[in-house]
Protein backbone atom coordinates (compact mmCIF):
# COMPACT_ATOMS: atom_id res chain seq x y z
CA UNK A 1 0.00 0.00 0.00
CA UNK A 2 0.98 3.78 -0.46
CA UNK A 3 1.28 6.18 2.29
CA UNK A 4 1.47 10.07 1.40
CA UNK A 5 3.70 11.59 3.75
CA UNK A 6 3.94 14.98 4.26
CA UNK A 7 7.39 16.66 6.17
CA UNK A 8 7.32 19.90 7.60
CA UNK A 9 9.79 23.13 8.57
CA UNK A 10 13.35 21.65 8.92
CA UNK A 11 12.10 18.17 8.21
CA UNK A 12 11.09 19.40 4.47
CA UNK A 13 14.47 21.05 4.73
CA UNK A 14 16.36 17.58 5.22
CA UNK A 15 14.33 15.40 2.44
CA UNK A 16 14.43 18.59 -0.01
CA UNK A 17 10.79 18.31 -0.28
CA UNK A 18 7.31 18.49 1.11
CA UNK A 19 5.54 15.31 0.35
CA UNK A 20 6.64 12.05 -0.83
CA UNK A 21 5.35 8.79 -1.35
CA UNK A 22 6.54 5.33 0.85
CA UNK A 23 5.72 2.04 -0.33
CA UNK A 24 5.05 -0.44 2.35
CA UNK A 25 4.02 -4.49 1.97
CA UNK A 26 1.54 -5.69 4.29
CA UNK A 27 0.10 -4.42 7.94
CA UNK A 28 2.05 -0.71 8.50
CA UNK A 29 2.08 1.21 11.71
CA UNK A 30 2.70 4.60 12.20
CA UNK A 31 6.26 3.40 14.02
CA UNK A 32 7.16 1.34 10.65
CA UNK A 33 6.68 3.95 8.55
CA UNK A 34 9.11 5.90 10.78
CA UNK A 35 11.53 3.56 10.46
CA UNK A 36 11.24 3.84 6.86
CA UNK A 37 11.77 7.48 6.61
CA UNK A 38 14.30 7.44 9.19
CA UNK A 39 16.33 5.14 6.37
CA UNK A 40 15.42 7.29 3.93
CA UNK A 41 16.50 10.24 5.75
CA UNK A 42 18.86 9.83 8.55
CA UNK A 43 18.60 13.18 9.79
CA UNK A 44 14.89 13.28 10.86
CA UNK A 45 15.42 10.74 13.18
CA UNK A 46 17.18 13.34 15.22
CA UNK A 47 13.84 14.66 15.54
CA UNK A 48 12.20 11.84 16.56
CA UNK A 49 10.97 12.60 20.12
CA UNK A 50 10.46 15.82 19.08
CA UNK A 51 8.23 15.70 16.12
CA UNK A 52 4.31 14.90 16.34
CA UNK A 53 2.48 13.43 13.84
CA UNK A 54 -0.90 13.80 12.64
CA UNK A 55 -2.89 11.10 10.43
CA UNK A 56 -5.63 12.22 7.98
CA UNK A 57 -5.39 15.44 10.18
CA UNK A 58 -5.52 14.08 13.35
CA UNK A 59 -2.89 14.67 15.96
CA UNK A 60 -1.95 10.79 17.37
CA UNK A 61 -0.85 9.69 20.82
CA UNK A 62 1.24 6.67 20.61
CA UNK A 63 0.97 4.22 17.38
CA UNK A 64 -1.75 3.37 15.10
CA UNK A 65 -2.03 1.10 12.25
CA UNK A 66 -2.09 2.88 8.60
CA UNK A 67 -3.66 1.69 5.82
CA UNK A 68 -3.65 2.34 1.75
CA UNK A 69 -3.83 5.87 0.93
CA UNK A 70 -3.49 7.65 4.37
CA UNK A 71 -1.61 11.21 4.56
CA UNK A 72 0.70 10.93 7.69
CA UNK A 73 2.05 14.61 8.35
CA UNK A 74 5.24 15.20 10.86
CA UNK A 75 5.26 18.77 12.19
CA UNK A 76 8.50 19.54 14.61
CA UNK A 77 8.13 22.33 16.04
CA UNK A 78 8.62 26.13 15.26
CA UNK A 79 9.74 28.82 17.60
CA UNK A 80 10.35 31.72 15.08
CA UNK A 81 8.57 34.80 15.16
CA UNK B 1 -37.21 16.38 24.37
CA UNK B 2 -33.44 15.98 25.47
CA UNK B 3 -31.03 18.79 24.39
CA UNK B 4 -27.50 19.29 25.10
CA UNK B 5 -26.01 23.12 26.61
CA UNK B 6 -22.39 23.55 26.56
CA UNK B 7 -20.95 25.58 29.29
CA UNK B 8 -18.03 27.72 28.93
CA UNK B 9 -15.17 27.20 30.89
CA UNK B 10 -15.44 31.01 32.85
CA UNK B 11 -19.03 29.58 34.10
CA UNK B 12 -18.07 25.97 35.17
CA UNK B 13 -17.88 26.82 38.49
CA UNK B 14 -21.97 27.14 38.30
CA UNK B 15 -22.18 24.17 36.78
CA UNK B 16 -20.44 21.98 38.90
CA UNK B 17 -17.73 21.82 36.82
CA UNK B 18 -19.81 20.37 34.07
CA UNK B 19 -18.80 21.08 30.03
CA UNK B 20 -22.17 19.93 29.04
CA UNK B 21 -25.28 20.26 30.78
CA UNK B 22 -28.25 17.74 29.27
CA UNK B 23 -31.94 18.93 29.58
CA UNK B 24 -35.04 17.66 28.77
CA UNK B 25 -37.26 20.29 28.21
CA UNK B 26 -41.08 20.64 27.17
CA UNK B 27 -41.39 23.91 24.78
CA UNK B 28 -38.68 23.33 21.90
CA UNK B 29 -37.10 26.81 22.13
CA UNK B 30 -34.20 28.29 22.84
CA UNK B 31 -35.35 30.45 25.61
CA UNK B 32 -37.11 27.56 27.37
CA UNK B 33 -33.72 25.43 27.10
CA UNK B 34 -32.31 28.31 28.80
CA UNK B 35 -34.80 28.84 31.47
CA UNK B 36 -34.69 25.49 32.41
CA UNK B 37 -30.83 25.43 32.43
CA UNK B 38 -31.09 27.84 35.49
CA UNK B 39 -33.76 26.05 37.30
CA UNK B 40 -31.19 23.77 37.65
CA UNK B 41 -28.24 25.92 38.38
CA UNK B 42 -29.75 28.78 39.47
CA UNK B 43 -26.34 30.86 40.22
CA UNK B 44 -26.34 31.16 36.30
CA UNK B 45 -28.58 33.44 35.90
CA UNK B 46 -26.76 36.86 37.09
CA UNK B 47 -24.00 35.82 34.31
CA UNK B 48 -26.53 35.38 31.80
CA UNK B 49 -29.15 38.07 32.09
CA UNK B 50 -28.83 41.81 33.53
CA UNK B 51 -30.80 43.39 36.24
CA UNK B 52 -34.17 43.86 33.68
CA UNK B 53 -34.04 40.30 32.88
CA UNK B 54 -32.48 40.73 29.32
CA UNK B 55 -29.62 38.09 28.04
CA UNK B 56 -26.07 40.32 28.61
CA UNK B 57 -24.62 41.92 25.47
CA UNK B 58 -21.30 39.94 26.03
CA UNK B 59 -23.16 36.43 26.09
CA UNK B 60 -23.84 34.73 22.83
CA UNK B 61 -25.79 31.30 22.45
CA UNK B 62 -25.01 29.55 19.72
CA UNK B 63 -27.45 26.06 18.27
CA UNK B 64 -25.79 24.23 16.51
CA UNK B 65 -22.49 26.09 15.92
CA UNK B 66 -24.89 29.27 14.44
CA UNK B 67 -25.15 32.43 16.38
CA UNK B 68 -28.92 32.46 17.22
CA UNK B 69 -28.94 36.17 17.01
CA UNK B 70 -28.64 35.74 13.42
CA UNK B 71 -31.81 33.37 13.16
CA UNK B 72 -34.72 34.11 15.54
CA UNK B 73 -32.70 34.81 18.95
CA UNK B 74 -33.97 33.09 22.13
CA UNK B 75 -37.36 32.21 19.89
CA UNK B 76 -35.53 29.89 17.88
CA UNK B 77 -36.93 26.60 17.65
CA UNK B 78 -35.65 23.54 18.60
CA UNK B 79 -35.17 20.00 17.61
CA UNK B 80 -34.55 16.57 19.34
CA UNK B 81 -30.65 16.38 19.83
CA UNK B 82 -29.70 19.83 19.27
CA UNK B 83 -26.50 21.40 20.81
CA UNK B 84 -26.82 24.94 22.29
CA UNK B 85 -23.44 26.78 23.28
CA UNK B 86 -22.53 29.33 25.47
CA UNK B 87 -20.13 31.45 24.36
CA UNK B 88 -19.08 34.74 26.20
CA UNK B 89 -17.17 37.14 24.08
CA UNK B 90 -13.78 37.55 25.73
CA UNK B 91 -14.24 41.48 26.51
CA UNK B 92 -17.15 42.18 28.24
CA UNK B 93 -19.36 43.89 31.05
CA UNK B 94 -17.80 47.46 30.83
CA UNK B 95 -20.44 49.96 29.06
CA UNK B 96 -18.89 51.84 26.20
CA UNK B 97 -20.87 53.52 23.77
CA UNK B 98 -19.71 54.85 20.42
CA UNK B 99 -18.90 59.02 19.57
CA UNK B 100 -19.65 60.03 16.33
CA UNK B 101 -15.83 60.13 15.24
CA UNK B 102 -15.79 56.40 16.51
CA UNK B 103 -18.87 55.55 14.04
CA UNK B 104 -17.12 57.31 10.98
CA UNK B 105 -13.17 55.88 12.07
CA UNK B 106 -15.17 52.20 12.19
CA UNK B 107 -18.20 52.58 9.70
CA UNK B 108 -16.74 49.31 7.60
CA UNK B 109 -17.26 46.87 10.68
CA UNK B 110 -20.38 49.00 11.85
CA UNK B 111 -22.30 48.02 8.58
CA UNK B 112 -21.14 44.22 8.62
CA UNK B 113 -24.38 42.38 10.54
CA UNK B 114 -21.59 40.15 11.90
CA UNK B 115 -19.79 42.74 13.80
CA UNK B 116 -22.03 45.72 14.07
CA UNK B 117 -21.86 48.14 16.51
CA UNK B 118 -22.11 45.56 19.45
CA UNK B 119 -19.11 44.51 18.03
CA UNK B 120 -17.46 47.27 17.51
CA UNK B 121 -18.09 48.49 21.70
CA UNK B 122 -17.02 44.63 22.40
CA UNK B 123 -13.48 46.00 20.81
CA UNK B 124 -13.19 49.48 22.23
CA UNK B 125 -13.81 47.37 25.90
CA UNK B 126 -10.81 44.80 24.68
CA UNK B 127 -7.79 44.62 25.61
CA UNK B 128 -5.02 42.30 24.28
CA UNK B 129 -1.48 41.74 25.12
CA UNK B 130 1.08 41.63 22.71
CA UNK B 131 4.28 39.46 23.73
CA UNK B 132 7.01 40.30 21.29
CA UNK B 133 6.67 42.96 18.52
CA UNK B 134 9.17 41.54 15.79
CA UNK B 135 7.65 39.89 12.80
CA UNK B 136 4.53 38.85 13.80
CA UNK B 137 3.53 41.59 16.34
CA UNK B 138 4.20 44.63 14.01
CA UNK B 139 1.40 43.38 11.63
CA UNK B 140 -0.98 41.81 14.17
CA UNK B 141 0.07 45.34 16.19
CA UNK B 142 -1.31 47.58 13.47
CA UNK B 143 -4.30 45.69 12.70
CA UNK B 144 -5.60 45.48 16.05
CA UNK B 145 -4.75 49.30 16.59
CA UNK B 146 -7.08 49.67 13.17
CA UNK B 147 -9.76 47.66 14.41
CA UNK B 148 -10.33 49.70 17.29
CA UNK B 149 -9.44 47.78 20.81
CA UNK B 150 -9.38 49.65 23.14
CA UNK B 151 -5.69 49.04 24.72
CA UNK B 152 -3.24 47.27 24.08
CA UNK B 153 0.05 46.13 25.98
CA UNK B 154 3.29 45.15 24.70
CA UNK B 155 5.98 43.30 26.19
CA UNK B 156 9.46 43.90 23.96
CA UNK B 157 12.90 44.46 25.66
CA UNK B 158 14.75 44.83 21.85
CA UNK B 159 16.27 47.31 19.71
CA UNK B 160 15.67 47.92 15.56
CA UNK B 161 18.09 46.46 13.88
CA UNK B 162 18.96 46.77 9.84
CA UNK B 163 18.07 43.13 9.55
CA UNK B 164 14.44 43.67 11.29
CA UNK B 165 13.09 45.42 7.96
CA UNK B 166 13.07 43.02 5.93
CA UNK B 167 9.42 41.96 7.70
CA UNK B 168 9.12 44.68 10.68
CA UNK B 169 6.95 46.76 8.98
CA UNK B 170 6.11 49.28 11.97
CA UNK B 171 9.83 50.29 11.90
CA UNK B 172 11.49 52.75 9.47
CA UNK B 173 15.24 53.48 8.69
CA UNK B 174 14.76 56.26 10.67
CA UNK B 175 14.44 54.32 13.90
CA UNK B 176 17.08 51.32 13.84
CA UNK B 177 18.49 51.90 17.39
CA UNK B 178 16.08 52.88 18.92
CA UNK B 179 14.09 50.46 21.55
CA UNK B 180 11.23 48.66 19.76
CA UNK B 181 8.88 50.17 21.88
CA UNK B 182 9.56 54.00 21.28
CA UNK B 183 9.17 53.45 17.81
CA UNK B 184 5.89 51.11 18.34
CA UNK B 185 4.29 53.58 20.09
CA UNK B 186 4.85 56.35 17.93
CA UNK B 187 3.31 54.59 14.38
CA UNK B 188 0.23 52.86 16.94
CA UNK B 189 -0.92 56.13 18.67
CA UNK B 190 -0.61 58.10 15.18
CA UNK B 191 -2.66 54.88 13.78
CA UNK B 192 -5.20 54.99 16.69
CA UNK B 193 -4.96 58.17 18.95
CA UNK B 194 -7.94 56.42 21.14
CA UNK B 195 -6.11 53.52 22.12
CA UNK B 196 -4.57 53.41 25.23
CA UNK B 197 -0.96 51.62 24.80
CA UNK B 198 0.81 50.33 27.83
CA UNK B 199 4.70 49.15 27.21
CA UNK B 200 6.54 46.77 29.46
CA UNK B 201 10.17 47.37 28.12
CA UNK B 202 11.56 44.07 29.86
CA UNK B 203 11.82 40.58 29.05
CA UNK B 204 8.65 38.11 30.11
CA UNK B 205 9.75 35.86 32.89
CA UNK B 206 8.62 33.68 35.44
CA UNK B 207 8.28 36.51 37.98
CA UNK B 208 6.54 39.44 35.73
CA UNK B 209 4.30 37.11 33.20
CA UNK B 210 1.21 36.31 35.21
CA UNK B 211 0.70 39.96 36.64
CA UNK B 212 0.98 41.21 33.51
CA UNK B 213 -1.11 39.07 31.35
CA UNK B 214 -3.74 39.24 34.18
CA UNK B 215 -4.38 42.59 32.91
CA UNK B 216 -5.50 41.43 29.76
CA UNK B 217 -8.39 40.08 27.70
CA UNK B 218 -6.66 38.22 25.10
CA UNK B 219 -2.70 37.03 24.85
CA UNK B 220 -1.05 36.78 21.00
CA UNK B 221 2.24 35.30 21.09
CA UNK B 222 4.99 36.43 18.67
CA UNK B 223 7.63 35.63 20.59
CA UNK B 224 10.74 33.82 18.84
CA UNK B 225 12.43 30.85 21.51
CA UNK B 226 10.78 28.37 22.77
CA UNK B 227 11.25 29.19 26.63
CA UNK B 228 8.93 32.05 26.18
CA UNK B 229 6.62 30.39 24.16
CA UNK B 230 6.37 27.63 27.15
CA UNK B 231 6.40 30.64 29.63
CA UNK B 232 3.39 32.39 27.71
CA UNK B 233 1.39 29.04 27.29
CA UNK B 234 1.34 28.09 30.79
CA UNK B 235 0.56 32.11 32.81
CA UNK B 236 -2.09 32.09 30.13
CA UNK B 237 -3.24 28.62 31.58
CA UNK B 238 -2.69 29.66 34.86
CA UNK B 239 -4.78 32.82 34.41
CA UNK B 240 -7.49 31.60 32.06
CA UNK B 241 -6.69 33.62 29.07
CA UNK B 242 -6.66 32.63 25.02
CA UNK B 243 -3.36 32.55 23.85
CA UNK B 244 -3.50 33.21 20.34
CA UNK B 245 -0.37 31.55 18.74
CA UNK B 246 1.82 32.38 15.47
CA UNK B 247 4.79 30.62 14.33
CA UNK B 248 7.19 31.28 11.56
CA UNK B 249 10.07 29.29 9.94
CA UNK B 250 11.46 29.75 6.47
CA UNK B 251 8.55 29.46 4.28
CA UNK B 252 6.62 27.52 7.10
CA UNK B 253 3.60 28.97 8.97
CA UNK B 254 1.58 28.06 11.95
CA UNK B 255 -1.36 29.72 13.73
CA UNK B 256 -3.92 28.17 16.41
CA UNK B 257 -5.94 29.76 19.16
CA UNK B 258 -5.04 27.70 22.93
CA UNK B 259 -6.06 27.59 25.80
CA UNK B 260 -9.87 28.89 24.82
CA UNK B 261 -13.49 27.58 26.20
CA UNK B 262 -11.78 24.27 27.58
CA UNK B 263 -9.77 23.91 24.32
CA UNK B 264 -6.28 22.47 24.10
CA UNK B 265 -2.99 24.32 25.07
CA UNK B 266 0.53 24.63 23.54
CA UNK B 267 1.98 21.84 26.12
CA UNK B 268 -0.96 19.48 24.56
CA UNK B 269 0.42 20.12 21.55
CA UNK B 270 4.22 19.66 22.29
CA UNK B 271 4.38 18.65 26.07
CA UNK B 272 7.94 18.75 26.32
CA UNK B 273 10.59 21.54 24.44
CA UNK B 274 12.77 20.00 21.61
CA UNK B 275 16.24 19.67 22.45
CA UNK B 276 18.60 22.66 22.29
CA UNK B 277 19.98 23.52 19.09
CA UNK B 278 17.67 20.86 17.07
CA UNK B 279 15.33 23.39 15.41
CA UNK B 280 17.06 26.32 14.06
CA UNK B 281 15.64 30.01 14.54
CA UNK B 282 14.48 32.39 11.74
CA UNK B 283 18.23 33.86 12.91
CA UNK B 284 19.98 30.71 11.85
CA UNK B 285 17.15 29.62 9.26
CA UNK B 286 15.77 32.65 7.69
CA UNK B 287 12.07 33.71 6.91
CA UNK B 288 10.75 35.17 4.02
CA UNK B 289 10.00 38.68 5.18
CA UNK B 290 6.09 38.45 4.29
CA UNK B 291 5.30 35.70 5.79
CA UNK B 292 5.19 37.04 9.73
CA UNK B 293 3.16 39.43 7.42
CA UNK B 294 0.46 36.34 6.68
CA UNK B 295 0.69 34.41 9.72
CA UNK B 296 0.69 38.19 12.21
CA UNK B 297 -2.17 39.25 10.45
CA UNK B 298 -4.17 35.91 10.99
CA UNK B 299 -3.24 35.87 14.48
CA UNK B 300 -4.95 39.63 15.00
CA UNK B 301 -8.05 37.59 12.57
CA UNK B 302 -8.34 35.41 15.56
CA UNK B 303 -8.05 37.72 18.69
CA UNK B 304 -10.70 40.07 17.07
CA UNK B 305 -13.09 37.19 16.19
CA UNK B 306 -12.41 36.12 19.92
CA UNK B 307 -13.08 39.53 21.32
CA UNK B 308 -16.55 39.93 18.98
CA UNK B 309 -17.18 36.64 19.55
CA UNK B 310 -17.88 35.75 15.78
CA UNK B 311 -17.60 32.97 13.34
CA UNK B 312 -15.18 30.05 14.45
CA UNK B 313 -11.96 30.44 16.08
CA UNK B 314 -9.02 28.02 15.37
CA UNK B 315 -9.40 26.22 19.14
CA UNK B 316 -8.22 23.02 18.80
CA UNK B 317 -6.80 23.28 15.21
CA UNK B 318 -3.71 24.25 13.81
CA UNK B 319 -3.17 26.21 10.99
CA UNK B 320 -0.36 25.33 8.29
CA UNK B 321 1.18 27.70 5.62
CA UNK B 322 3.64 26.70 3.03
CA UNK B 323 3.87 30.15 1.42
CA UNK B 324 6.19 28.40 -1.73
CA UNK B 325 3.41 26.12 -2.51
CA UNK B 326 0.09 28.18 -1.19
CA UNK B 327 -0.92 24.97 0.57
CA UNK B 328 -3.04 25.61 3.73
CA UNK B 329 -3.73 22.80 6.18
CA UNK B 330 -6.02 22.56 9.05
CA UNK B 331 -5.17 19.98 11.67
CA UNK B 332 -7.30 18.68 14.95
CA UNK B 333 -5.46 19.05 17.96
CA UNK B 334 -6.84 17.66 21.18
CA UNK B 335 -6.99 18.31 24.72
CA UNK B 336 -4.31 15.96 26.28
CA UNK B 337 -6.30 14.33 29.17
CA UNK B 338 -2.54 14.13 30.88
CA UNK B 339 -1.42 17.50 30.05
CA UNK B 340 0.96 18.56 32.87
CA UNK B 341 -0.67 22.62 32.67
CA UNK B 342 -4.00 22.15 31.28
CA UNK B 343 -5.85 18.95 32.72
CA UNK B 344 -7.87 18.60 35.33
CA UNK B 345 -5.31 17.45 37.65
CA UNK B 346 -2.02 19.23 35.95
CA UNK B 347 1.22 18.13 37.56
CA UNK B 348 2.22 22.10 37.45
CA UNK B 349 0.02 24.86 39.29
CA UNK B 350 2.78 27.49 39.16
CA UNK B 351 5.51 29.02 36.43
CA UNK B 352 8.77 27.37 36.35
CA UNK B 353 12.34 28.40 35.03
CA UNK B 354 11.99 28.06 31.46
CA UNK B 355 15.42 28.41 30.56
CA UNK B 356 15.76 25.42 32.79
CA UNK B 357 13.01 23.40 31.17
CA UNK B 358 14.06 23.78 27.66
CA UNK B 359 17.91 23.41 28.26
CA UNK B 360 19.45 26.88 27.21
CA UNK B 361 21.17 27.55 30.45
CA UNK B 362 21.96 23.94 31.79
CA UNK B 363 24.10 23.47 28.71
CA UNK B 364 25.32 26.87 28.41
CA UNK B 365 26.52 26.32 32.47
CA UNK B 366 27.78 22.57 31.66
CA UNK B 367 30.20 23.19 28.80
CA UNK B 368 31.38 26.71 30.14
CA UNK B 369 34.21 25.41 31.93
CA UNK B 370 35.82 23.27 29.16
CA UNK B 371 35.08 25.56 26.01
CA UNK B 372 37.53 27.59 24.56
CA UNK B 373 37.20 30.95 23.40
CA UNK B 374 38.83 33.75 21.70
CA UNK B 375 37.69 37.26 20.97
CA UNK B 376 38.34 39.03 17.38
CA UNK B 377 40.91 40.94 18.18
CA UNK B 378 42.75 38.21 19.89
CA UNK B 379 42.23 35.70 16.79
CA UNK B 380 43.52 38.98 14.75
CA UNK B 381 46.89 39.17 16.45
CA UNK B 382 47.60 35.55 15.96
CA UNK B 383 46.58 35.51 12.57
CA UNK B 384 49.28 38.67 11.86
CA UNK B 385 51.80 36.80 14.17
CA UNK B 386 51.46 34.40 11.73
CA UNK B 387 50.64 31.40 14.60
CA UNK B 388 49.88 27.91 12.51
CA UNK B 389 45.92 27.94 12.78
CA UNK B 390 43.31 26.44 10.63
CA UNK B 391 39.54 29.01 10.65
CA UNK B 392 37.20 26.69 10.20
CA UNK B 393 33.49 28.33 8.81
CA UNK B 394 30.58 26.62 9.93
CA UNK B 395 28.14 28.56 8.25
CA UNK B 396 25.60 27.46 6.04
CA UNK B 397 26.76 27.98 2.12
CA UNK B 398 24.89 30.86 1.36
CA UNK B 399 26.18 32.61 4.79
CA UNK B 400 29.73 32.10 2.83
CA UNK B 401 28.70 34.05 0.18
CA UNK B 402 27.62 37.27 2.06
CA UNK B 403 31.00 36.99 3.76
CA UNK B 404 33.96 35.27 4.92
CA UNK B 405 37.05 35.71 7.15
CA UNK B 406 40.14 35.50 4.45
CA UNK B 407 41.77 31.97 4.69
CA UNK B 408 38.82 29.82 6.14
CA UNK B 409 38.01 26.00 5.64
CA UNK B 410 34.07 25.70 4.90
CA UNK B 411 32.28 23.26 6.64
CA UNK B 412 28.70 23.10 7.12
CA UNK B 413 27.74 22.50 10.59
CA UNK B 414 25.18 19.56 9.89
CA UNK B 415 28.23 17.65 8.02
CA UNK B 416 30.84 18.28 10.65
CA UNK B 417 29.98 14.59 12.44
CA UNK B 418 30.69 13.32 8.37
CA UNK B 419 33.64 14.77 7.97
CA UNK B 420 36.24 14.96 11.03
CA UNK B 421 38.89 12.91 9.29
CA UNK B 422 39.25 16.21 7.25
CA UNK B 423 40.27 18.00 10.52
CA UNK B 424 43.78 18.20 11.70
CA UNK B 425 43.94 16.99 15.14
CA UNK B 426 47.13 18.49 15.98
CA UNK B 427 46.57 21.95 14.80
CA UNK B 428 44.55 25.01 16.11
CA UNK B 429 41.33 25.33 15.21
CA UNK B 430 39.29 28.62 15.54
CA UNK B 431 35.72 28.06 14.61
CA UNK B 432 33.16 30.51 13.86
CA UNK B 433 30.12 31.55 12.77
CA UNK B 434 27.62 34.45 12.46
CA UNK B 435 27.12 35.15 16.14
CA UNK B 436 28.80 32.35 17.84
CA UNK B 437 26.18 30.33 19.16
CA UNK B 438 26.33 27.69 15.94
CA UNK B 439 30.12 28.25 16.58
CA UNK B 440 29.97 27.18 20.25
CA UNK B 441 27.54 24.14 19.77
CA UNK B 442 30.55 22.71 17.26
CA UNK B 443 33.46 23.21 19.05
CA UNK B 444 32.26 22.05 22.43
CA UNK B 445 31.08 19.03 20.38
CA UNK B 446 34.37 18.75 18.53
CA UNK B 447 35.85 18.58 22.30
CA UNK B 448 33.92 15.60 22.96
CA UNK B 449 35.13 14.07 19.99
CA UNK B 450 38.57 14.30 20.76
CA UNK B 451 40.11 17.21 19.59
CA UNK B 452 42.18 19.43 22.23
CA UNK B 453 42.90 22.32 20.37
CA UNK B 454 40.05 23.87 19.22
CA UNK B 455 38.19 27.14 20.19
CA UNK B 456 35.44 29.27 19.86
CA UNK B 457 35.22 32.68 17.42
CA UNK B 458 33.07 34.51 20.28
CA UNK B 459 30.94 36.82 18.62
CA UNK B 460 31.01 35.05 15.24
CA UNK B 461 31.82 37.45 11.68
CA UNK B 462 29.72 39.95 13.78
CA UNK B 463 31.72 40.65 16.34
CA UNK B 464 34.76 40.33 13.43
CA UNK B 465 33.24 43.08 11.87
CA UNK B 466 32.57 45.39 14.76
CA UNK B 467 36.15 44.92 16.18
CA UNK B 468 38.13 44.19 13.18
CA UNK B 469 37.08 44.62 9.86
CA UNK B 470 34.30 46.91 9.57
CA UNK B 471 34.22 46.52 5.59
CA UNK B 472 33.00 42.78 6.42
CA UNK B 473 28.97 43.05 6.13
CA UNK B 474 26.43 42.38 8.99
CA UNK B 475 23.54 40.28 8.08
Amino acid sequence: MKINVLLFASLKDIAGKGQLEIEVEGKCSVENLSKKLYELYPKVESFDSSVRIAVNQEFIEGDIELKDGDEVAYLPPVSGG
Amino acid sequence: MNIDIRIPSPLRRYTDNQSTVSLNIEEPSVSSALESLLKKHEELGRHLYDEDGALRSFVNIYLNNEDVRFGDGLDSNLKEGDELSIIPAIAGGVPVTLDNWEISRYSRHLIMPEVNIEGQKKLKASSVLLIGIGGLGCPSSLYLAAAGIGRMGIVDFDVVDDSNLQRQVLFGTSDVGSPKLQAAEKRLKDLNPRMEIELYQERLSSENAREIISKYDVVVDGTDNFPTRYLVNDACVFEGKPNVYGSIFRFDGQVSVFNYDGGPCYRCLYSEPPPPGLVPSCAEGGVLGVLPGIIGTMQATEAIKLIVGMGESLSGKLLLIDALSMDFRKLNIKKNPDCKVCSENPELTELIDYDDFCGVAAQTEEDSDKIDEITPVDLKARIDNGDNLVLLDIREEVETKICQIEGSVHIPMQEIPSRLSELDMHSDLIIYCKSGERSYAVTSFLKKSGFNRVSNLYGGTLAWSETVDPTMPKY
